[in-house]
This record gives C-alpha cells, structure tokens and sequence, in this order.
C-alpha cells in the first residue's frame, strides 16, 4: 500500500514537473471522455434507462399493422370496437389499456389555461402499476357515457391546485364540462409514450356518447383509428406468444368485419421501450460509435506523447530496473501517471459533458425521445470512472510496457544518453496511421450525413414556411356547437386578417409537419368498390385562402371561397399526387368523390374544384402522397390552427391575437403559437441534432489527428537533426531537407488514409438507413474528404519540415 | 579481506553480439572467481568488453555461453523478472554517470531499490538513514540531485547501492566523471566500506584507482590477459 502511495505521490510530482505535456494530454483526454460522457448520458435517457414503471418489460405497445397497397404492413392506431375485442378475447395479457391525446380548457383556478392530456380506458394505470398518490384511479363503469372523472398529474395539481389535498372529490371544468377529481399522480410520474407530457387523464366516457346529429359514438366506429395500446404481458407469457394471440384475434376480426378489418389482420406486440426509441436506436449507436473513435484518436495522441516521454525517462527507468525493479512494477509506475492523467480529465470532462448536453437540448430536446431526462447522474459518474480507467490503460499500456523494457547494456555503456530505440518512433508511426485511418471514417461519416441534412434542407415542402404564424385553439363541445364553431371561425378569420402587419389569415387542420395524422376513405363517383377496399388518402381541412398564406400553388381549378358553405354544394380541393394516383389518365377536375367524412351529408358526393400542389405533411423525407382538403363548414365541427401571413417578424403579432380571441371568448386560451419555419425546423431536428454533433466531433477528430501527426513529424524531425547536419554539410540543399521530412509526414498519412478508405466502404453501408439522397459511396464527399486530409496533413508535416531547413550543420554536428 | 569463500565463478563465459550478419565476439571463455569480502578492478583498453563483462556480472545482460554462479546459484538462464529481484536483493551499482533519478531526493532515491522489496517503510527509514550516514551525507537527505556536487551526488549513489545490504558492489567508473579530489574521495570511500568488509567489483581504466583493489583482471579483446596482486600492483604504479 505504502509503495502504491509512493507510485502516486511520485506521479503526481512528474505530472506537475511537466505542466506542458500534462495540460495538453489531459485537455485532449477531457475532450475524449466529455464527449463520451455526453452522448452516453443521451444514449442512457433515451435506451438504456428503464421505463420508470415497475417491471418495464413486461410493458408492450400493440398495435395494428395496416395492409398498404404495395403489400407493405405499416404501424397505425386502432379503434374502440377492435380495442374491445383485443381487451376481451386475449389471455396473454392481466391488464391492456387504450390511450390518446387529447387537448383541454382547464377554467377555475386564474384564466383559463390550455393543459393536454390523455383519454384513457380505465385500466391505464393498473397496466403501468402506479397508483395515484392522492384518491384512487378510474372503475370501469366510469368508461360508460355520462361520466366525467379525472386525474391530475402532480405538475398540474401544483400549478393550478396549489397542492391542495382536499382536491379529490373537487368539481373541475374542462371544456366547459364539469368533472370530478378522483385522483393525484404522485411527482414524477410521466406517460412518456407521447411527444407531450399529459397534465391530466380522464375516461374515454366522452368518446362513448353519440353525436349531437345523431352520428354513433367514437368507441361504436370501427374504421375509425385513433388509439394507442399499452398492455402488461402476463407472467410466464412471451412477446412472441402474444403476438401470435394478437395476430389470431386480428385475423378473426378481419373475417367477421371485412369491411372496416380487411387490411387490419395483423398487429405488433413490441416492448414499450423499444417502440418508443427503436427508430433512433441505429443513429444513436452510430453516435456512440463516433465518439469512442474520436476518444481512441485522443487516446493515440497522449500515447503518443506518452512514448516521447518515455524515450527522454529512459535514463530513469533504467536506473529503476538496473536497481531490481520488476518489470511490472516499473510498468505500475508509468500506468499510474497514465491513470491520474485520465482520473484528471475524467475530472474536468463533467462539466464539459453537462455543457454540451445543455447545448443538445438546445439543438432540439424533441430530436429524441426521453432526451429531456439526459443529465449527468450516478450512472453517468461511473461511466465516466469506468472510461477514465479503460482509457488511461489504452493510452498508457504500450507505452509503458515498452519504456519497462529498456536496453540495460546499452543504458551502462553510455549512461542512457540519447538510447531512443528506432523502434518508438516505428510504434509512433502506427500510432499515426492508425489514427489517420479512425480520423478518415469519421470525416466520411460526417460528410456524408451533413450532405444528407443540406439534401434534406434544400427539399422543397411544397409550401412558404416564411412569416408564416400558426397558433391552436379549442372551442369547447359544451358551449359551441358544429354551426357554432363555423360562425367562430367565419368571425374570427377576417379580424385576424385586418390586423396590421398581417397580410393573410386562413385556418387548416392538420398543418403540414405538426405530426397530425388524418386519413379517411372514399369512393369515386362511376367507380364504387367495396368497403373493405375502398381507397384512401390523408384529408385535410381548410379555410379560403389557406393555399395563399402558405404559398402553396393551386395547379388548376379554384380555391375554397366563402361560398361554399354548409348547405351548398359539395366540394373537394385535392393535390396533384391525388389527382395523378386516382385519375390517371383523365383530368380530375370535375370528377366527384364521396367522403365517409362525419357529417349530415356525409354520402353525398363532392365536386372536386381544384387540384393543388403537393405538400411534405408527414416529413420531407417521405414521398409526396395523396390528399384531398375539405372547405370546414363542410365538416361538422371542425378545429383547426389558424395561419398568419405576416409582413414583419411573425411573432410579434402574438398579443395582437390574444387580445383578438380574448374580444371573442376570454375563456379560449390559444396555444401552440409557432411559426411553420420552426414546424420546418422540428421535422429536420434529428437529422440537424445527428450532423451538427458529428460534424462537431469529427472537426475535433481531425485537428486532433494534425497534432498527432505533427507530433511524430517534429519529433521525427528533432531526433534526426544530427542527421541533417551531416545531409547538409555533404551539399544537400533546404528543399530536399524538407521533401525528405515531408515524405515522412505523407507516407504515413497516406497508408492511414488508404486504410481509412477501405474501411469507410465498408462501415458507410451501415449507416444507409440514415442518409437522405446521398449513395453511401458518395464519391463528392470521399474526395472531399481525402482533399482536406491530404491538406491538413501537408499543413501538420510542413511546420517541422520547414523548421528542420534552419538546422545549422556545425551546431548538429557538435550535437552528440 | 577475503574470507575465501566464492561469491561469483564465471565459467567460460562468452558473449557475442549479432547485428545484421556480423557476429561480434565481446567476450570469450572467461573464467574468473570473485571472493566474499574481495575487491577486485577490472582494466583494460576501450572496447575490450569491460562493461559487457560487469553488465554480465551485474545481471544486466545474460552471457551467451558459460555458466554463471553467483552464491551458489546458477544465474545465467534467469528471465528478466527473476534477474531483476537478484539484482535488487544481491547487487549494488554504482554508475559513472551517477544515475540518481532528478525527480527523487536524496532519501527518495537511496529507498527506491528498498521500495522494491516487501520492506516495512521503517525498515527502509533505518536502512536508508544508516547508509547516508555511512556516506556523510544523512544531512542532504531532503536535496536534490541537482543542488549537490558530483562527488556528493556519487556519494549518495553509493549510499544507495549500499542501502540494499548487497552481496557485492559494482562499479563502473565511479570516478569518471569526477575531479581528482573528488574522484580519491570516492575511492576512499569504497576502500572504506571494503575494509568494512563489502565485496566490490570495479571497472577502471585509471591505474591510480585499480591499485585499490586486492586484484586487478586485464582484459584485451574480451579475454582476461593477466591477473595482478594488490601489492604488485602498487609496486607498479610507485
């Protein structure tokens, strides 16, 4: 223990002896490691870390796999009826639970504020196993109509509530409706499966009552898909033997309801965690990936400097083992500076990872899932120990182990003067190339993802994001009805229109890029087909003018005008991937259509009046599809975001708008107020999140692979000074001094480059998932690539080449 | 001084170095004896393999053909490792050059061979205390190198090949990089702890300093030429 202290203290004194070498391999280390630490506290959030539920795994999210009309089976919601018989017939699962968002008015507690929240069948929380903290959770006669029960999350029992104990059993209003308090979640509690945090849950009570027109009920439509399912596998049961249940059941569903099931015969029964990160899972290891590579780079570099330093302690190390130091302990003594190198820059990488974890949640929290919750914990501390000790092996392993070697004879022959073994500067050399070849598969990684984002930000979304204005609101069922909601509407829009600053103010629901999903069947007129096959297309609703604010181009035909009203003629505006899907080889204009859309007129057929341009709804990545926009007094009750066209900054309208709505109905808070550029932004945040942050690591990678390979040179260059004393006294001129040096520098950066090639043809194909029209073998970004390495090696060996022309011969040569 | 009994027997020792195709015979069929409590020189001219023969003795390189007994063992066939303990345990160097490790001070650098020995650290307080007092130099122990003088750096050198309590002492040019007074006050030195009873063995090509010795071997092309008596040898030099 005593001699371990010794290595320590003696450690420390030769680090502080050396503040130049300590500072810079430790600066480098931290670099390394922060970077790690960074993107493992990321990778930790969003992957690794349970979901906060008792046994997580046995959480699975079912769905419904949706037959497409290339063969393909995609993920989509379910309906009430076919929820019912999942929940009924099923004997993998103890509990199964239906959720979907929904938004509300909370009013009584202040000015009324906007809250989201879940619908949610009344096992929701015995499925996740938490019960409320305050009250209990909901009884399933509360699914019945007529009920109106809540939950509060504990955020929202605080903020509006002000903790108060005695809420359960209180009468709330949301929406304009009066419902119970039954429970309080406790603090901490999160539904993560959602892109928003609920603030409360209630029944899906309301969804079971029928419409004011007489329409059926929500949870009695069959084709209509709008739920999520979250169930707890039973013990003993696999996923597997869920599945197959699942699949039997979906399969006899779609026998007894082929008109609403035929292409429902297929469900997924996936763990929760793994439907909520699955899709980020490649990009994020590749994250990881990317920055081990970058701390191996660094780990070369202090082993490199770590190999000079060992060649000037020669002497020292000699003496220790001429004086009987065992091998093993002369390699302690030099592991243990390594490890206090790395403990030190695992010690000043946390904050450095908490910095940069801060600038990711910047750069877009909602890039990813479950990011919010990336902080530098416990489980990030020991990641961090854990690198620092495996990295402080990696880079001072070789070294030592070679210093621990030294040539005894050759140390008493001449007092270990200038002994440096060739053999060093060999490893050095492979330290190089090898670094070299890691620096060029991340430069090509990084370029080729960065080529894909700029690819990605030049796609054209088929509307003007620019000085656009969206913002959402509700009007509650209880005080508006359908004809009310239209008349909302018909004031509203040309108020906002005569504000000052606002060129344009139209309404749409779903915007394009805001994740909202609405796709309905129908049939067209002189071509009816059953049901079950009747095709489909993503419906839109808007308001006169909408085409406008957003400068998407109406092809031909006209837009919606304020005649078509509820009790006019029907009509329909669709885009030209519709036109071009449906009516081939005829001119769609004119044609008609009949929608199941819920309304009194709801079979009778629609004219379409024009044909628009495509726009990227779902994201820019995805192909143009088929949609058709309704004129929202043609759609019973329709809610939507308004748009505002503005002269100026966009934003400064907001209280403009408040004050607007406030004229109209005080208790209708607005939220969501956002620009459709920041619409734009979010749907490129996980590609920008991934190109920014590789972009970064990989310019971190390069410089550092320079120093590396400027070490060698200079190093190189210093150790053959005698050498081209002599080369000089004998006639040779400066220029071949610096060619010969030169060459040095390029040949080992050549061979490293050459291998870096080899192995970017082969790691690229991995990440092709990730790229957005660009080849993996993009040649562009290769010879980009190879340019810039090429020059920033020239640039690293040209420094000590150029310095090695001023030796003077006589002073070389005097050298010993 | 000798109590007859053998410490080292080198048998028809040879070494020879291979580098690319040429061989290079640096030693041949040494034979030679060193006594406990004998002080012996070994001399020759540059390049005649006096070094090559003490890093031998010294189990700093391995011969490459002959036995080697160093009490009673047979120690030419040792690996590193095992090499490396004897060295710690049964030989004490003293370089030309000093070797003292710049980082340590004096009390640091006479511990470090007790440091690697499972030796309590006052065990190696006592011995490292002793052996600068032996030195006249326990009143430097918190120097460093670099403040002291040659012949105080060589002083602390010895002490540290004396803290070890080894069976014998080598040196190799103690002197050589020493002023003449300095240089006679290390040999004193040595002669000192001889007549105290340690076994030394030094390399010099300085016949004022080999006269020390009870023995002087002359080697000349990596063979022993001739062995002289201490009191021909003084004869010599008078």
């Amino acid at each position: 223990m005593s001699t371990l202290l010794q290595d320590l203290r003696y450690a420390w004194r030769m680090l502080r002896k050396s503040p130049s070498f300590t500072a810079i391999a430790v600066i480098t280390l931290a670099l390394g490691i922060g970077a790690n630490t960074a993107i493992f506290s990321v990778v930790d959030a969003v992957m690794l870390r349970p979901l906060p539920y008792p046994q997580p795994d046995r959480l699975m999210f079912v769905t419904e796999m949706a037959l497409q009309r290339d063969g393909t089976l995609i993920e989509g919601p379910t309906s009430y009826p076919d929820f019912f018989d999942w929940r009924t017939g099923n004997h993998v699962f103890e509990a199964m639970a239906s959720y979907h968002s929904d938004d509300f008015t909370l009013i009584g507690s202040g000015d009324p504020i906007h809250v989201t929240g879940e619908t949610v069948s009344s096992e929701f929380f015995s499925v996740l196993r938490v019960p409320p903290m305050l009250g209990r959770g909901f009884w399933a006669e509360e699914e019945k109509p007529g009920t109106r029960v809540v939950v509060l999350s504990h955020d929202l029992w605080q903020s509006a509530f002000a903790g108060d104990r005695n809420v359960v059993g209180r009468k709330i209003t949301l929406n304009r409706q009066s419902y119970e308090v039954v429970g309080v979640m406790p603090a901490g509690f999160t539904f993560l499966f959602d892109d928003q945090l609920p603030k409360l849950w209630r029944t899906f009570s309301p969804d079971a009552e029928a419409g004011t027109q007489g329409e059926s009920s929500t949870t009695a439509e069959r084709g209509s898909h709008s739920l999520r399912v979250v169930a707890r596998l039973k013990s003993g049961v696999t996923a597997g033997q869920a599945r197959e249940e699942m699949n039997r059941i979906a399969q006899a569903l779609a026998k007894q309801y082929p008109d609403t099931n035929t292409r429902h015969a297929a469900t997924a029964v996936v763990p929760e965690l793994e439907h909520l990160v699955g899709n980020h899972r490649l990009a994020l290891w590749v994250l990881l990936l990317f920055v081990g590579c970058v701390l191996l780079i660094a780990c070369v570099n202090v082993a490199n400097l770590l190999l000079v330093r060992a060649s000037k302690r020669s002497r020292e190390i000699a003496v220790r083992a001429a004086l009987g130091a065992a091998r093993i302990r002369v390699v302690r003594q030099l592991l243990t500076e390594s490890l206090l190198l790395g403990l030190g820059s695992a010690l000043i990488s946390i904050p450095l990872a908490s910095w940069a974890i801060r600038l990711f949640a910047n750069l877009n929290a909602q890039a990813l899932p479950r990011m919010r919750y990336a902080i530098v914990d416990g489980r990030v501390l020991a990641f961090t120990a854990v690198i620092a000790i495996a990295t402080s092996l990696v880079f001072g392993l070789v070294p030592a182990w070679r210093a621990s070697h030294p040539n005894l004879v050759q140390f008493l022959k001449d007092g270990g003067r200038g002994n440096v073994g060739g053999s060093h500067q060999r490893l050095r050399g492979l330290l190089v190339i090898a670094e070299t070849a890691i620096g060029l598969v991340l430069l090509v990684t990084a370029g080729l993802l960065l080529r894909s984002f700029h690819r990605l930000m030049q796609v054209d979304p088929g509307f003007n994001a620019g000085n656009v204005l969206t913002f959402t609101f509700d009007l509650p069922d209880a005080k508006y009805n359908e004809n009310q909601v239209v008349q909302f509407y018909d004031r509203l829009l040309p108020q906002l229109k005569n504000l000052p600053g606002v060129t344009s103010a139209s309404a749409a629901y779903p915007l394009p890029l805001s994740n909202g999903r609405l796709f309905l069947t129908f049939q067209i007129e002189g071509h009816r087909v059953s049901k079950a096959n009747a095709p489909f297309a993503g419906l839109r609703i808007a308001s006169p003018g909408y085409f406008h604010t957003l400068g998407i181009p109406i092809i031909s035909g006209r837009d919606f005008s304020e005649g078509d009203q509820t009790k006019s003629p029907l009509v329909v505006i669709v885009n030209q991937a519709f036109a071009q899907r449906f009516f081939p080889d005829r001119d769609a204009l004119g044609k008609r259509i009949t929608t199941g859309i819920v309304n009194a007129d709801k079979d009778r057929p629609r004219e379409i009046v024009g044909i628009v341009g495509n726009v990227k709804h779902q994201s820019l990545t995805s192909e143009f599809a088929p949609e058709y926009y309704l004129p929202y007094p043609q759609v019973a009750g329709a809610g939507m975001s308004i748009c505002l066209k503005t002269a100026g900054r966009p934003q400064s309208q907001t209280s403009a708008i408040q004050k607007t709505l406030a004229g109209m109905d005080p208790d209708v808070p607005i939220y969501d107020v956002r620009t459709m550029e920041d619409y734009v932004s979010s749907a490129l945040g996980q590609p920008r999140f991934q190109a920014v942050l590789l972009q970064a690591f990989a310019l971190l990678a390069l410089v550092l692979t320079a120093v590396g390979l400027y070490g060698v040179v200079a190093y190189s260059a210093v150790q053959r000074t005698q050498e081209i004393g002599i080369r000089m006294t004998l006639g040779a001129t400066a220029d071949s001094v610096l060619r010969m040096i030169l060459k040095e520098g390029i040949k080992l950066a050549a061979i490293g480059g050459a291998i870096g090639v080899a192995g970017s043809l082969i790691i690229t194909r991995w990440i092709r998932s990730l790229l957005f029209d660009v080849r993996p073998l993009d040649a562009l970004t290769f010879v980009s690539v190879i340019a810039i390495l090429g020059l920033v090696s020239l640039m690293a060996s040209y420094i000590p080449a150029r310095r090695a022309t001023k030796v003077d011969p006589m002073a070389a040569l005097r050298q010993e | 001084m000798s109590n007859g009994q053998p410490l080292i027997n080198l048998e028809n020792v040879t070494k020879v170095f291979y580098t690319d195709e040429v061989e290079t015979h640096a030693l041949s069929g040494i034979h030679l004896d060193i006594k406990k409590g004998e002080y012996v020189s070994i001399a020759g001219p540059s390049g005649c393999g006096k070094s090559t023969l003490l890093s031998i003795i010294g189990l700093l390189d391995s011969p490459t053909d002959g036995t080697y007994v160093l009490n009673s063992k047979a120690v030419q066939g040792l690996d590193f490792s095992e090499r490396a303990r004897i060295r710690n345990q049964e030989i004490g160097f003293i370089f030309q050059s000093f070797n003292l490790i710049g980082d340590l001070n004096v009390y640091e650098n006479v511990e470090l061979p007790l440091t690697y020995r499972s030796m309590s650290s006052a065990e190696r307080k006592r011995r490292v205390q002793e052996a600068l007092e032996k030195v006249g130099m326990a009143h430097r122990m918190r120097h460093y190198p670099s403040q002291l003088s040659g012949g105080q750096q060589q002083r602390v050198a010895v002490a540290r090949a004396l803290a070890g309590s080894p069976s014998i002492l080598l040196a190799d040019e103690p002197t050589g990089n020493l002023d003449s007074r300095n240089g006679e006050a290390v040999m004193d030195l040595l002669q000192q702890l001889h007549r105290e009873g340690a076994t030394i063995c030094m390399v010099t090509h300085d016949g004022r300093f080999a006269k020390h010795a009870d023995r002087t071997v002359h080697l000349f092309d990596g063979k022993v030429v001739e062995e002289t008596e201490g009191a021909r040898q003084a004869a010599e030099v008078v």
